[in-house]
Order: C-alpha cells, then structure tokens, then sequence
C-alpha cells in the first residue's frame, strides 16, 4: 500500500456502459423525432388521418400542459397588469390631484381678483360720483382695534394732499376722519370710536345733532346722536348724514340709519342709537374726500364794510334795453313849436297851423343806447317804430295859467 | 441520467415560453424568439447532438401545436438552431486534434459571447428566411418588415444572453468549465 487508492475497472465499465446507453437513447429519441416529423409531413402530403395519429397523441398530451402553462402565465400577466394599472391609476390620481389643487389655487385666486375688480369698480363708481369732492384712494395698510378705540392706518398722506379731519368713506357711506396725518400715511378715526363726534342731522327731518361711537352696543359697534330736539321722535329707519357743520365733511354723507325709537319714551334716554351703513369688518380701501369748504367767503360775509357783491357771470350775457338816460322809461315827447307845425293860410285870410303829414313808406328812427357786458363796440339798437294810422292835426297849446296855493 | 431530464425540461420549457410567455413581452409589438435564445444556450453548453434534438422537438411541436405555416417551423428550427451550433459551439475533441496537429490558431472566445452570437446567427436565419417567404408571397417589404425583424434579432439576443446565465448554472455547465480551467 503506498497510499495510492488501487484503480476500480468497474466504473470504467458502467461509464462505457452508460455512454453507450446515453447514445443509444440519444439515438433513439432522434430516430423518434425523425419519424414524428416524417409522419407529420406524410400526413400533410397524402392527407392520410392514419399518419396523424402520433402527431394527435402528442397533441393531446401537450394540449391540457399548455393550457395550464397559459392560464398560469395570463394570471401572472393580468396580475402585472393589474399592478400596472394600479400604477398608472396612482401616477393619474397624483396628476389630477395635483391639477386640482391647482386648479382651486387659481379659483382662489379669480375669487380674490373678482373681489378686488368689484371692488375697484365701487371705488371708481364712487369717485365719479364725488368728483368734485376731490377725492382719493387709499389702501388700509394696518388697524388697531380695542374695546373703545377703532382706528386704522392708510397709505395717504399729507404728500397726496391729505389734511387732518377729511371725510373718510366707503362704498358711499362715511368711515371716519383722517388724523394725525404724517406724509406718507395717516390715521382714521372710525364714527364708531368712542372718541369720534360728528356733527350730523336726520334726513327726513333736518334736526341735526351729534353722532359718537360707541363700540359696544350688545356687543355690535354702533353710534349715538346725541343733542337732537327735545321734540324730536325718531323713527327706525331714518338716514343720518353730515350735517357738514364744525369738520370740514361735505354734506350729505350718510353715516346710517336710526334703529331705535325709544327716545320719546323714555325721559332719561337722551339719544338714539345710529346703525352705521359702513361694514367696519371688512375695510380694505377707503376713499379720503380732500373736500375743503370755502373758509374766506363765509368770513367776508359777516359784518364787513366794504362788502363786495361780485356778479357771477352768466353762459351768455343778457343786454339791459335802456331808452335814453332813464332804464326802463320812455323819454317824454316833446312840446311841439310853432316852428315845428306849419302855416297854412286858408281863403277866408285865416292862418292854421297843421301837423306835418308823414309820409306813407317812410318811418321814424329812434336810436336807443344798450349797455351791454362783453367788448362789442357798437352798443346801440335801432329800432323802427311802425307809421301812425290816419294823422291828426295838434291843436295850438293853450295858455294856461296855475294858481298857487 | 439528470442531464437529460434536465434537456427534456428545457425543452419543454423552451417550447411553453415560447408558446405561451413570449406574446406577452412583446416590445413595440414584437416577441421575442424564447426558442431560439434556450437552443442557442444549450448549443454551447451541451454541443450539437442536443442541439438537433431540442431545434427538431420544438420545431415539430411549434408545428402541430401552432400551425401557421405547414412544414416552416419543422425545417426552419432545426436549421436555424445548427448553423448557430456549427459556427459557434465547442469543437469536438477530434476537431480539436486537428487543429492542434496542423498548427493552425484558432480563436476561442467566451461561452457568453458565444451564446449571443450563436442566438444572433440562428435568429437572423430565421428572420431572413421569414422575410422571404413573405417577399416571395408577393408582399412588398417596407421598414415596418426590417425594423420588426431587427427588434426581434436584437432582443432574443439579449434575451439569450440573460437566461444562459440561470440555465448553464442549473446545468452546472459553469463548474465544469471551472475545472477544465483548473487542469
């Protein structure tokens, strides 16, 4: 023994064997396949069913393996195209989500546009309106609420011809009044602010008195008119205004609308609560009314010497008609004089004075003097009077004599 | 024994991809050829013999299973499947003798790259032959017919070139070619 294993002959002899055998099946399966074929082609050449049998078997063993392997494989595919389906479902449903919050931003986004174009559109309505009130728009650009002040700030100052205590409205209906004015900004006082006094009258009436904030009437911001006519009996539903006395508010204003009519009924109820027209809780733009009343005329007016009356002028001068040196009166005719008239001699030696006939065609022109306002040079109107019917001869003027007394 | 159990299975398996997998992995709309890629792995893992029975079987069950052409695919697989084998599969041992007796070099390139090749041989064959079949039945060809038939070259040798990794592994071809290598 040398440690060298002996050599075994046998497995050389099984693996000749199965060599052979391997060829021998290989043989045989090809012989097999070759005959299969050649059948088959028999079969298609002759058209012999015989030939077909083989071919018939191998169908019939293959046929339920294959329809098992193809219902395996088309669950695994639908199974595929489920996932897929699902796939693209989520790719979609990710997609459409997607588009629809975009979607809804953008509607937002009109929403706020549409807002701010009605908006505009009110502004711009109200300006036109209030042209000659001068007025201007301006953007709320920071409040500052409490429990007795309201006040907020805007982006228009003394820069935009802003001057403390102007109107402030919106939508047509009175805010507040700029103070504290700055150039750039300035603040508004609210009529609902417990400091706030306007003077204002009730339309139906005209009585007039004085409107407060008061910002906690059951827990709604209102105003108070106060020093109204101990006569006066309020009626819910009547519009107070500006009164356009003490700030420098144009009139007519509305500030809002009595609500109560329990001031005649109760003595020691000295005002009436005023709902304001304007909606403090949603003050975005306001419009400041630069309107200045003409100070130095009502000062003039009062009591002043050397006080001037200056005629307005009208679209088109009217002419005055002045006959001679009197407005408005005919100059008296004048006496007639023996020069004037003519002597006639008649046949009994007689002498008669006659009235010139005048002649038919022709007529008298009388220039009248028309003072007139503009430049015109020629002031003068002429006009013709009319020929009289049938001429009368003037008696001679008698000579009368007046006693005095 | 085991080795030509696993033949039949491959074949078997070669025809039932073929049969019922390959329409759908259709690309652009054009399958795969399952059969030709499996024959082309086992022409260089198992040599010629196998080769011819496996083209001849999948041929003559292509042929009564799925019959649209009479006797194309009984002829065209087996003829297909050994001009690949005779380009590209191992040379026999006398082959070789003859070879190393008369001095002549010869160029032996990777089992994989083989694979490929031999499916790109068989495949193109095919494709060929089954755009003349349609050229000579009085169809004018168009770049539809070429681009089909190029994807498909194109993807059954892909296609061969994936499986012959899982097959020649099952076949344990890859540590016998490891031990010839040893030696």
């Amino acid at each position: 023994m040398d440690g060298k294993k002996p050599e075994n002959k046998t497995p050389n002899r099984n693996t000749r064997r199965w060599r052979g055998l391997r060829r021998a099946l290989i043989v045989i399966v090809v012989v097999v396949l070759l005959a299969l074929a050649a059948s088959h082609l028999f079969a298609l050449i002759t058209g012999n069913e015989t030939l077909r049998t083989p071919e018939n078997a191998v169908t019939t063993v293959l046929t339920p393996l294959q329809t098992g392997v193809a219902g395996v494989v088309d669950a695994i595919v639908d199974y595929l195209r489920m996932l897929k389906l699902r796939a693209n479902l989520e790719t979609a449903y990710n997609e459409i989500k997607m588009e629809n919050e975009q979607l809804v931003y953008q509607a937002m986004l009109a929403e706020e546009l549409e807002y701010r174009l009605s908006v505009y559109e009110d502004l711009y309505d109200e300006i036109s309106v209030n042209e000659s009130l001068n007025p201007l728009v301006a953007t709320v650009i920071g409040r500052s609420d409490g429990n007795y002040f309201s006040v907020f700030t805007i982006n228009k100052g003394s820069n935009d011809g802003v001057t403390d205590f102007m109107a402030v409205t919106m939508e047509g209906a009175l805010v507040g009044y700029t103070y504290n004015v700055s150039a750039t900004s300035s603040s508004v006082r609210t009529i609902i602010d417990s400091d706030a006094s306007i003077a204002a009258l009730v339309s139906s009436t005209r009585d007039q008195g004085t409107v407060r904030g008061t910002l906690d009437v059951d827990g709604t911001a209102m105003c108070r008119m106060y020093y109204l006519p101990d006569d006066f009996l309020p009626r819910p539903g009547d519009t107070v205004v500006t009164s356009g006395v003490g700030m420098s508010f144009p009139k007519g204003i509305p500030i809002g609308t009595v609500r109560e009519s329990t001031r005649g009924m109760e003595s020691n109820k000295s005002y009436v609560v005023v709902e304001p027209t304007a909606d403090f809780e949603h003050i975005e733009y306001v419009i400041v009314l630069r309107y200045q009343p003409d100070a130095e005329a009502v000062e003039s007016r009062e009591g002043s010497e050397d006080l001037e009356l200056v005629t307005l002028e009208t679209v088109r001068p009217i002419p005055t008609v002045q006959i001679g040196n009197d407005f408005f009166q005919l100059a008296p005719t004048p006496e007639p004089t023996e020069e004037a008239a003519l002597e006639v001699v008649q046949e009994d030696g007689t002498v008669i004075y006659v009235t010139p006939t005048p002649n038919a065609g022709t007529s008298t022109s009388i220039e009248y003097n028309v003072p007139t306002s503009g430049d015109e040079e020629d002031d003068t109107v002429s006009v013709t009077l009319p020929p009289t019917a049938t001429p009368t001869p003037t008696v001679p003027p008698l000579e009368l004599t007046v006693e005095d007394d | 024994m085991k080795k030509g159990l696993q033949f039949a299975v491959l074949t078997l398996l070669a025809y039932l991809l073929q049969a019922a997998v390959a329409s759908d992995l259709a690309i652009a709309g054009v399958a795969p050829n399952f059969a030709i890629a499996i024959i082309a792995i086992i022409s260089i893992a198992m040599g010629r013999k196998y080769t011819f029975i496996m083209s001849l079987t999948i041929g003559y069950l292509q042929e009564i299973m799925l019959p649209a052409l009479d006797y194309i695919f009984l002829i065209l697989y087996p003829v297909c499947a050994m001009l690949g084998a005779l380009a590209f599969a191992d040379k026999s041992e006398r082959r070789m003798e003859e070879e190393r007796t008369s001095g002549r070099k010869t160029v032996s390139l990777p089992a994989p790259i083989r694979t490929m090749l031999c499916a790109l041989l068989s495949i193109s064959v095919f494709e060929g032959v089954n755009l003349l079949y349609i050229y000579l039945s009085g169809i004018t060809l168009d770049m539809g017919h070429y681009s089909h038939a190029l994807i498909s070259v194109v993807y059954t040798t892909l296609l061969a070139g994936l499986l012959q990794f899982p097959i020649r592994r099952w076949l344990k071809i890859h540590k016998l070619k490891k031990a010839v290598r040893m030696q």
